[in-house]
């Protein structure tokens, strides 16, 4: 089955705040939270760029749990949680953002196109709150005019068709390539902000590299329960976090595709 | 591209034989990603570095090697309780410990405080590396799978290279019988994660088979022989190792 924008799922990449004390926290945090046992928390904002962004667009009560449509970012934790679309149910989406709402308010990289004076009203016109009715029908006919309808393309992360992006994420793509920065996908994959976490049942996949899967069997060996067979355990033979994040079975189950074997 | 190392990504673990993606820091003072990783050669962000080195998930190296960093330059990597649980299975333990110690013995090995040593070399060379040590200890283990230090081995060989045969294999055999069904199970979820569309009946015999061809009396003697080297001997000369200051490949 090809994915579709209705099939795209939502990518948590998850790290924790005790790593730096504890080899195997991360792993285990996100073992936990996957099979059910601890509930996905808002992690520490990366800097005040994040928390000045909520503060504008009104997210900052409870801080929200962020995830990207069809992308894990290998910047922003060591185990990728995929999470099934019906995450956007039962109130818990607080609003999203066309692109990387922090990345607008820190005008960096890409969106360094961007004056100081213009940061708020591009955050707004670029943001929804919730209930952000309509989104998925948005999101499909972006992927259909910017991508031809193909939304493997999307999750794969290529530069969609300037024609089908709003004013701003254009001249975000245009500053970037005029500038050669090579990662642009922060500047149009829509970022989603929870008020609660995903169930159990919601987990479809648990990404990580060989480092993380030794961690992960380590850790079933000294008791720790096994992630429940809902969960697929995707890009284990993988030694960098970025090549198991875009791996093929990573972005096929982010596109929405049913995995072989366990799935 | 040439620089120093300032960290190693995705943070190995104390208790792991293996590798990871290390940050290089040019002359021009740009951080740059590297290794087998698709962002090689790209710019990193240096407060997104502190978050990850805050958060545990790199690990920050002071006053690193200067490399001149090849295509598939990467950081080899030895844990420091990797290293001392192999040194309390006996003999055995001993014998796949000498190349270790002759790795972190080495002028291009870096210590990484009680956590573990690290080097940079090229991947394939580094993954054959791996798979040698997985394949003796492997052999060893299949052959003695009821000798006491056998279960560690086969655990160690997971702190390697957990996707290896021979380690599913040697963790399979070694279980105890009321967990083999269970770890028979685990082994085919990880397996299937990988693309591989097998049932549980194939993935034993596949086991069995790989049992039963290594169990057998093998030349593993002689590899054992091979790597009964005095400890003070280059395996590695240092002609064939990076060289700081003569601007060459960081490997051979």
């Amino acid at each position: 089955m090809a994915p579709t924008a209705d099939t795209v799922r939502f990518g948590h990449a998850y790290f924790s705040d005790q790593g730096r004390e504890d080899e195997l926290a991360a792993v285990r945090e996100a073992l936990e939270i996957a099979a059910g046992r601890e509930a996905l928390q808002p992690r520490r904002a990366g800097n005040d760029d994040v928390l000045r962004a909520e503060e504008l667009l009104e997210a900052c009560d409870p801080r929200p749990i962020y995830a990207y449509l069809g992308d894990l970012h290998p910047a922003l934790g060591k185990v990728g949680l995929v999470v099934g679309r019906t995450w956007v149910a039962s109130e818990r989406l607080q609003g999203l953002s066309h692109c990387d709402s922090g990345g607008v308010a820190a005008r960096c990289a890409g969106f360094g196109c961007l004056q100081e004076n213009e940061v708020e009203k591009a955050l707004l016109e670029l943001s929804s709150p919730a209930p952000c009715d309509g989104w998925e029908q948005h999101f499909g006919v972006e992927v259909e005019q910017a991508y031809g309808g193909d939304a493997a393309r999307y999750v794969r992360g290529e530069t969609p068709a300037l024609a089908a992006l709003d004013e701003y994420r254009r001249r975000f793509v245009s500053h970037a390539e005029a500038q050669e920065i090579e990662d642009k996908r922060r500047l149009w994959t829509w970022e989603f902000r929870f008020s609660a976490a995903p169930t159990q049942e919601e987990f479809v996949a648990f990404v990580c590299t060989r480092n993380a899967l030794k961690e992960l069997n380590e850790l079933r060996r000294k008791g720790w329960p096994e992630l429940p067979e809902n969960v697929a355990i995707l890009g284990q033979q993988h030694d960098s976090l970025a090549d198991a994040f875009s791996s093929e079975h990573a972005r096929h189950c982010l596109g929405g595709e049913q995995l072989g074997g366990d799935q | 591209m040439s620089g120093t190392v300032v960290a190693l990504l995705d943070a190995p673990s104390s208790k792991a034989f293996g590798m990871a993606p290390f940050v290089l820091r040019r002359e021009d003072g740009q951080l740059v990603v590297m290794g087998i990783s698709e962002l090689r050669g790209r710019p990193l962000d240096r407060a997104l570095l502190d978050l990850r080195i805050r958060s545990g998930d790199a690990l920050e190296v002071a006053q690193g090697p200067q490399v001149e960093g090849a295509e598939d330059a990467v950081a080899g990597w030895i844990g420091a309780q990797f290293l001392e649980r192999l040194e309390n299975l006996g003999e055995q333990g001993r014998i796949l410990a000498a190349p270790l110690h002759r790795r972190i013995g080495s002028p291009a090995s870096h210590g990484l405080g009680d956590r573990g040593y690290f080097w940079i070399t090229g991947h394939a060379r580094l993954m054959r590396e791996l798979e040698t040590w997985v394949q003796k200890a492997g052999h060893m283990v299949l052959q003695n799978v009821a000798q006491a230090q056998s279960r560690d081995l086969a655990e160690m060989m997971d702190w390697t290279l957990p996707e290896s045969a021979l380690t599913q294999a040697a963790l399979l055999f070694t279980s105890c019988p009321e967990d083999r069904e269970q770890q028979l199970r685990w082994t085919l979820r990880l397996r299937h994660g990988q693309g591989h569309s097998l049932d549980e009946e194939a993935l034993l015999n596949e086991l069995e088979h790989l049992r039963a061809r290594l169990s057998s009396p093998t030349p593993i003697d002689d590899q054992l022989k091979e790597i009964r080297q005095p400890r003070d001997e280059q395996v590695y000369p240092r002609s064939r190792e990076y060289s700081p200051t003569l601007g060459g490949s960081c490997y051979a």
